[in-house]
Formats: structure tokens, sequence, C-alpha cells
């Protein structure tokens, strides 16, 4: 991964460290993809970020849910 | 895995539950109303099997023990690959959890912990209960509505997950667009609020210029009126004096001149004496010529020094005494005239440009004099007259009373201009308030549409991640319904469905041969639904007892029919029944009454009262 351009939240996610098994499959899959997509033409590594904060948050939060009910 | 026997004591209902015998493949029928244990033996072969139900996890295992009973405890005899094991599992009051797992063929005890037997089974069997629950446990309590049969399908496909949350994310960001055009709208709402304020920012500095001409002007009419007052009254005051100092200085001036001219005829006299030719007077003698001569100038000396005394005086007294009350008329007389043209002159003509053109803009009543009073018309005159205290200081303070009541009339009429730019000025200044809360309200919803906006990008960007990442568990599912599930949702829908599919936006379809094209999932009946989601059940658990190399697995339905109506029920069980020579070769089933279209291997009647059962 080239740290150069990589947001703070993609550089410090650990996927080992993610409760749910959905929530670690979708961190590898985005740290693997971010590489592929930081070439391309108008891609905003920010959007990205947010993006996968997004997604990961919700998962580890769907797990309490589910603990919950 | 095949179940060969089951007992259970003080587990929910039952005290006693002894299945023993069962067949090793074949439809089992667990028959029985509401209450009479049918799941129970559902519940107790998870328990048994991995010490919690689908409904209640190891943490409440507790809250399986019968009412009032210290224990519960499942024993279950297994053929895992031909070979026998027997598994047993007790929870107390207490919470504690035992389990044993015994081999029956080497009389040898496998493991003897909760944590080990879940070791040694993960082992034998090759899945865990995650799997297991996936693949080989169905209840209908936990899929009671269509929604969960899809759910049910994208957890098989490893994507109930990403596809709750990528319809919620999508949900959100359909609420958000929306929101974003409401919010638009408020927006364009404030813009041509502030466009129909139509501020000119240079008409407050404006207003403010003219206020300031208008109080300027003002605060010189209140201070014209003082000067009048104090001057009228020192005029009167120096009125007197001034007469006496001039008559004064008259005295001197005359009294001056005669000394003047004394001394010159003493001067020439005496010049006359000294140095005329002896024959102009032939009658004095020299000594007496010289003498009077000598003597008549030093009197004209002294009427020189004394007329230059005089002279002296005289211009003190002018300088001193006279000049400075003069000086003082003179300014009474400027300040007469100045409350004169005060008084004569139009208000749009004592003020500046800016000032008179607002004024004439307000269409306000502009009088072109302060006061008519008649003393006035003569101000001029006596204002003359004045500067050498010729006038009587009556006719001044009759002249000062005028111009008062005049300045005070000016005052007014300049209050009421002043209060009109000041009406003007808080007006303005409340527009511009407007304005800039008008912008702050616009800038604020700038900074929350981008927000949403970015949101919005943000939003997109996570279903398009998911979808993304989701794709090759997409592919994975397309492949093993093709592979597995084709004929089983034919033969399962009597041939009205065909190919399952789901797509890369989570969504499932199914192929209607019918309508010869693909319908939504959720377009489809809730029970072809159900009908689709045992196909796929039954197809999933071949495919994990395949990858899992067991030759005989057993599969547990808790009441899969609830919903078909007698056609639908005969074809299922016609399937299940011509499944059971596969891998899933051992079937249980609950249902409230005994189905027909299918030979049974084995009906077990659970009581309605009473909680013991033995088969």
């Amino acid at each position: 991964m080239s740290h150069q351009s990589t947001p703070d939240f993609l550089q410090n996610l650990r996927p080992t460290e993610l409760k749910t098994a959905a929530a670690r499959r979708f961190a590898d899959f985005c740290l693997q993809d971010f590489d592929h997509q930081a070439g391309t033409e108008g891609f905003d590594p920010e959007a990205y970020a947010d993006a996968v904060k997004l997604v990961v948050g919700r998962l580890e939060a769907l797990r309490h849910k589910e603990q919950a009910a | 895995m095949i179940i060969k026997a089951l007992a259970v004591q003080d587990f929910r209902k039952y005290a006693n539950l002894q299945l023993d015998n069962l067949p090793e493949r074949g439809l089992l029928a667990v028959v029985g109303g509401n209450e009479s244990g049918k799941s129970t033996v559902g519940d107790a072969i998870l328990f048994g099997l991995f010490g919690s139900t689908s409904q209640m996890g190891a943490g409440d295992a507790i809250r399986l023990i019968r009412w009032g009973c210290p224990q519960a405890t499942v024993t279950l005899r297994l053929l895992l690959r031909g070979h026998e094991y027997r598994l047993t599992r007790s929870v107390n009051q207490q919470g504690d959890v035992m389990a044993t797992l015994f081999s029956t063929e080497e009389n040898l005890t496998l493991a003897d912990t909760p944590d080990a037997v879940a070791a040694q089974l993960r082992s034998l069997l090759g899945y865990n209960q995650k799997s297991f629950g996936q693949a080989f446990y169905w209840s209908q309590q936990s899929a009671h509505s269509p929604q969960e049969d899809a759910d049910s399908l994208l957890s098989l496909a490893g994507l109930k997950e990403y596809a709750q949350l990528s319809e919620q994310l999508q949900d959100e960001n359909a609420a958000r667009v929306s929101n974003i055009a409401s919010r638009e709208v408020r927006r364009e709402e404030t813009l041509t609020g502030l466009d129909t304020l139509h501020i000119d920012d240079a008409h407050l500095p404006h207003l403010e210029r003219v206020s300031n001409v208008l109080e300027t002007r003002q605060q010189h009419f209140l201070q014209l009126a003082q000067r009048i007052d104090k001057e009228t009254e020192q005029y009167a005051a120096n009125h007197e004096p001034y007469q006496a100092l001039r008559e004064h200085a008259s005295k001197l001036g005359f009294w001056t001149r005669v000394g003047l001219f004394l001394f010159l005829l003493m001067l020439l006299t005496g010049l006359f004496l000294l140095f005329a030719p002896g024959h102009l007077l032939a009658g004095m003698n020299g000594w007496m010529r010289e003498m009077l001569g000598q003597a008549t100038i030093r009197i004209a000396v002294l009427l020189a020094l004394g007329g230059a005394a005089l002279l002296i005086y005289g211009w003190y007294v002018d300088m001193r005494r006279i000049s400075p009350l003069r000086k003082q008329a003179g300014h009474l007389a400027n300040t007469l005239l100045d409350g004169f043209a005060a008084n004569n002159t139009p208000a749009v003509e004592q003020v500046d440009d800016e000032a008179a053109t607002y004024l004439r803009e307000t269409g306000l009543d502009m009088p072109e004099r302060s006061s008519e009073h008649p003393d006035i018309a003569v101000i001029p005159e006596w204002a003359k007259e004045a500067q050498g205290y010729q006038t009587s200081p009556q006719n001044i303070q009759a002249a000062a009373d005028a111009l008062n009541v005049s300045m005070e009339s000016r005052n007014r009429e300049f209050g009421n201009y002043l209060q009109h730019v000041q009406n003007a000025i808080q007006t303005e200044q409340g527009r511009l308030t407007t304005r800039e809360q008008m912008q702050a309200s616009l800038a604020r919803q700038d900074e929350e549409l981008e927000q949403e906006h970015h949101q919005h990008i943000v939003t997109e960007l996570a279903v398009g991640l998911l979808q993304r990442n989701g794709s090759n568990a997409v592919s994975r599912f397309n492949q093993l319904v093709q592979q597995r599930c084709s004929e089983l949702v034919e033969q399962f829908t009597s041939g009205h469905y065909r190919q399952l599919e789901l797509l890369p936006d989570f969504s499932l379809r199914v192929f209607s041969s019918e309508k010869d094209d693909y319908l939504d999932f959720a377009e489809t009946s809730t029970g072809t639904q159900r009908q689709i989601a045992l196909a796929m059940r039954v197809a999933v658990a071949n495919a994990l007892a395949d990858s899992a190399h067991i030759p005989e697995q057993m599969l547990f339905l808790d009441e899969p029919l609830a919903f078909f109506d007698p056609e639908r029920t005969s074809n299922t069980l016609k399937n299940l029944e011509e499944n059971a020579p596969g891998a899933v070769c051992q079937i249980w089933l609950t249902a409230q009454v005994l189905p027909d279209g299918a030979s049974f291997a084995q009906v077990i009647h659970c009581p309605q009262h009473g909680n013991t059962l033995a088969v």
C-alpha cells in the first residue's frame, strides 16, 4: 500500500482487531482495493476512507445489535 | 452425521424424552399441536451438539431447564462415518455446563469438557455450529416472514450483513436525495429572500451622513440661541458704559486738539520771537525777545507733552475700553444676522446637497421661514446699528426674543427631519440585520448541503465497495445454485420456477417458467419463497455434507410446511423424500398434523398434555 496518500483511517485499520467476520473481510478487501483504485483518475482517497469507515462502523454495530436482540 | 437416539431429562417441557432406534434414512415426522414440544426436539438436538439453541445462546442455557428441576440433560447417539458416538450435555441451575463425548466402539471418553467436546466435534463433523445452523437446521420460528427467507438465502451466501447494510445505506441515500432536494428548495427561498431585500450598501452611510448634517444644524440652532441670549445681555450691560466711554473719548479728543493747537501756537510764537527779523519786533530789545522766545518754546514743549499724554490716554481708552465693547457689539450684530438668516432660509438651503436631496425626497413640509414675527424684519437694521451701540438694548432684546422663538421653531423642524432620517436608519439597520441573518442561514445551508452531498458520495461509494467485495461470494453462490439447486428449485416449485440468481446488488431473482423471465424474489408468493428457500437449504445441506465428506447427514426442518397449501405440501414432501437417498438422508420435519403425500420412516407424536415421550 502506498502510504504517501493513504488517509490515516486506512493506515490505522487493522482487520484482525475487528470484532465481526464481515467487517474483517470487508477491511481486508478495501486495504487491497485501495492501491488499485489510487491510480485511477478522479479517485478521492478521503471519500474512499470515509466510505470504509462508514461500512466498518455499521458492520461492527450490527454485531452489537444482534447481541442485544 | 445421523442421530440414532435422543434422550432428554428435564429439558424444557419434557421430564423424560426417549427416542430410540431412529431410522438412518427417510423422513421423520415430529407431529403435535401448539406447545406439544415439537420444536423442543430440535432444541434438544442443538443443545446436545453445541450447548445453545437457535433462540437461546450459551449464556441463557439455564432457561432450558425444566421448571423446578436442578438440571437438564441431553444425550445423543450419533452415527458419523460409520462410527457411533454418545454425546451427553447438561446444564445446572448455577449455569454450569458439562459435556462428554464418548466413543461407543472404542469404549473411550474422547472429551469431557464443553471446550474439548466442541473441538472434537468440529474435527469429527468438519463444520461448526454456525455452518450447522445455516445448512442443517431450519426453524419456522426464525423465518416467520418472507424477508427472512431472503435473508436466510443471503446468509447462505455469506452476504446477509452486506445485503442488509447495502439496503440500509441505499435507503438512507434515497432519503438523503430527497433531503438534499428540499434543502436546495429552502436555499433557493433564502436566496430569493435576499434578492428581494434590494439592499444598497451605500444607503445606510448616506442616511448617517444626512443625520449628522441635520444633527449638527440642530446643534447650531441651540448654540445660536444661547449666543443670542448671552450677547444680548452683554449688549445691555455694555450699552451705557460704551456711551460714557464714547463721551469721555470725545472730551479727550477735544482737549488733545486744543493742546495741539496751543502747542503749535506757542511753538510758532517762540520761533518768531527768537528768529524773526529785528525790525518786526522793533519795540523789544534782544534780551527780552530771547527770554520770551525761550519761555514760549518751553510752554510749547509742555503743551506738547500734555497733548501727547492726552493722545496716549485717548488711544488707551479707545483700544482697551471701547474697542472690546465694539467687538462684542460686532459679534452680536453677526449673531443677529445669523439668526435672521436661519429664520429666513428654508431648511434645504441650510444643509449640504446630499441632505437637501434627501429632505426633498421625503416630501415633508418645509416652511420658508421659521417665524413671521414682525421684529424679525428689522433685525438687519438693528444689527447694523448695534455695531455702534446705536440701537437701544430694548430693541436688541426684542430682536433676541423674536429670534429665540424662531430658533425653537427651527429646532423642532429639524428635530422632525432628524426623527424621519433616524427612523429610516433604524429600518435600514433592521434590513441589514435581516440580510446578515439570511446570509448566515445561507452559509449554514450551504455547509449542510455540502455535507449531505459528501455523505451521498461516501454512501454510494460504500454501497459500491460492499457490492464489489461481495462479488466473489455472489459468484460462488450462483455457482452453487447452478450446480446444486437448479433442479431442486424446479422440483420444489413443480416446474413453475427454475433458476435462482443473486445479483451484484444483493437482490435475488428467480426465473419464472410461465413468464419466461426473471422475477424479483420478493415479488413471488410467500409459499414460493418458502419452497425456494427449502430447496436452497436442501441443496446447501447436500453441498456442505459433500464438501465435509460426510456420507450421511441429518437435516432438521421445524414446521417447513406451515404456509403451504396441500398441493405444495405434497410436492415438497415428495421432493424431500426423493432427496433422502442423497447425502442428506435423515430428514426431520415437524408439523401440526401428519401431512399426506409422503411415506414417513418414522412418525413421532408429541403429547399435547404430559411431559414424557418414549418411542
